[in-house]
């Protein structure tokens, strides 16, 4: 039954990213990983274990579906962000709120990372603008993390 | 502790392994820009966390490596001298053949097998006989001047006196009237011409060649080149002291003259 509402909302959340459009800041287009943010709502309701294989059979929809000149990159940058994002299920009642959202923001960073790494190498892109990136992406998934932390899913920020 | 209960204890972790290596295999199966360039970066990395073990085999083979070095230089200097000594030869055998293709004599090419210079008579053994119609008393010479003559024939060796022997006399002639003189061996390189009258009058650095006469030498084979001449009153004949042209120290190649 958690497994059929998982794909249902998966579905709806593919369904926003696909139709979902990017925002301009500056000369560069952002816009929000949703599947990130399900992610992280599957890692810290579950474990490691779980956020690891969702990561990965997401990864490799989005892989299959958005692109093909680099098959894999998403399956792997997410099989890691599963795996770190599920550490924060061992300490959902220990940490405080500045340490959870720090440890969000340092999953994101490390997730967009990887990805934007693999992306801009080989281009004319400067590390100032890898690292604009990286920061803002990551920054707003935090926020939305909060957003529907405070008005739709509970992603354990405020239990202790 | 069986495997299946190990990988169920670590099977976060083994998740992560598994799904990161097939993600990577899947990843790096493609050829676009990017992954060459990430393939780029991590062959850098490699060769950076490897270099410790690099220069540590490096350091174990260095000693290996200098004997072997050690053993080719000494190969490739021998075998550079055996090249120099060719080339030698080489530039010999060119001069020998460019001088029996403009000689009007009859000359065979003959290789010095033996030379014995210790014994009561100087000679000098090459590898041509019989088979190639040698006899006794045919002259010897290099490309400068004469040599000596055939003094016993074998089926395909040949012995030969030398001009350099005490016993050995050539018939001779000197100066612009051609005069006949005997030249005889003296010691080094020098010689010296007998029976030439005082009141020839001779050049220094003028060239002796055969006479003729004998049957032996063909006539005008260059012998030897004068050095000095000196009138004695008390003596018939003047003194002229002379030097071989032959190459008497140096040589691996003759020429018989067959006629």
């Amino acid at each position: 039954m958690m497994l059929v509402r998982y794909s249902l909302v998966f579905l709806v959340l593919f369904l926003i990213q696909t139709l979902l459009p990017g925002f301009y800041f500056g000369n560069y287009s952002y816009k929000p990983d949703l599947f990130l943010i399900f992610l992280t709502y599957i890692a810290v309701h579950h474990d490691r274990l779980a956020g690891t294989l969702t990561g990965f059979i997401i990864g490799l929809i989005m892989d299959f579906t958005t692109q093909a000149a680099l098959l894999g990159i998403y399956a792997f940058v997410k099989s890691i962000s599963g795996y770190t994002l599920g550490t924060f299920h061992q300490y959902r009642t220990i940490w405080t709120l500045p340490i959870k959202l720090a440890f969000l923001f340092l999953c994101y960073l490390l997730h967009f990372s990887i990805f934007y790494y693999v992306i801009l190498n080989g281009t004319n892109a400067t590390l100032a603008l890898g690292a604009q990136l990286v920061f803002f992406h990551s920054f707003l998934t935090l926020v939305l993390v909060l957003v529907s932390d405070r008005f739709f899913f509970d992603f354990y920020l405020r239990q202790n | 502790m069986s495997l299946i209960r190990l990988a169920y204890l670590y099977r976060e972790v083994l998740a992560l392994v598994i799904t990161t290596v097939t993600s990577l295999f899947i990843f790096f199966t493609n050829s676009a820009p990017a992954v060459r360039a990430v393939q780029a970066d991590l062959a850098g990395i490699t060769n950076i966390i490897f270099a410790p073990q690099r220069w540590y085999r490096n350091i174990l083979s260095v000693k290996e490596e200098n004997r072997t070095l050690q053993e080719t230089v000494v190969q490739l200097t021998l075998l550079n001298a055996k090249l120099m000594q060719y080339r030698t030869e080489n530039e010999k055998l060119r001069q020998m053949l460019k001088f029996a293709k403009e000689s009007r004599l009859d000359l065979l090419p003959a290789r010095i097998i033996n030379q014995n210079l210790m014994a009561s008579v100087h000679t000098l053994m090459i590898d041509v006989g019989k088979n190639s119609g040698l006899h006794a008393d045919m002259g010897v010479m290099d490309v400068h001047g004469i040599i000596g003559k055939i003094i016993s024939v074998g089926e395909k060796a040949s012995e030969v006196q030398m001009i350099t022997d005490k016993n050995y006399k050539i018939s001779v002639r000197v100066g612009d009237s051609r005069e006949l003189g005997i030249f005889s061996f003296d010691q080094g390189l020098l010689g010296k011409i007998d029976g030439i009258r005082k009141t020839l009058a001779l050049k220094t650095g003028a060239i002796v060649y055969t006479s003729g006469i004998s049957d032996i030498y063909p006539a005008d084979i260059p012998v030897a080149r004068i050095v000095s001449t000196r009138q004695d009153e008390n003596k018939a004949f003047q003194d002229i002291s002379v030097e071989l042209l032959a190459d008497i120290h140096n040589f691996d190649f003759v020429f018989v003259i067959k006629k």
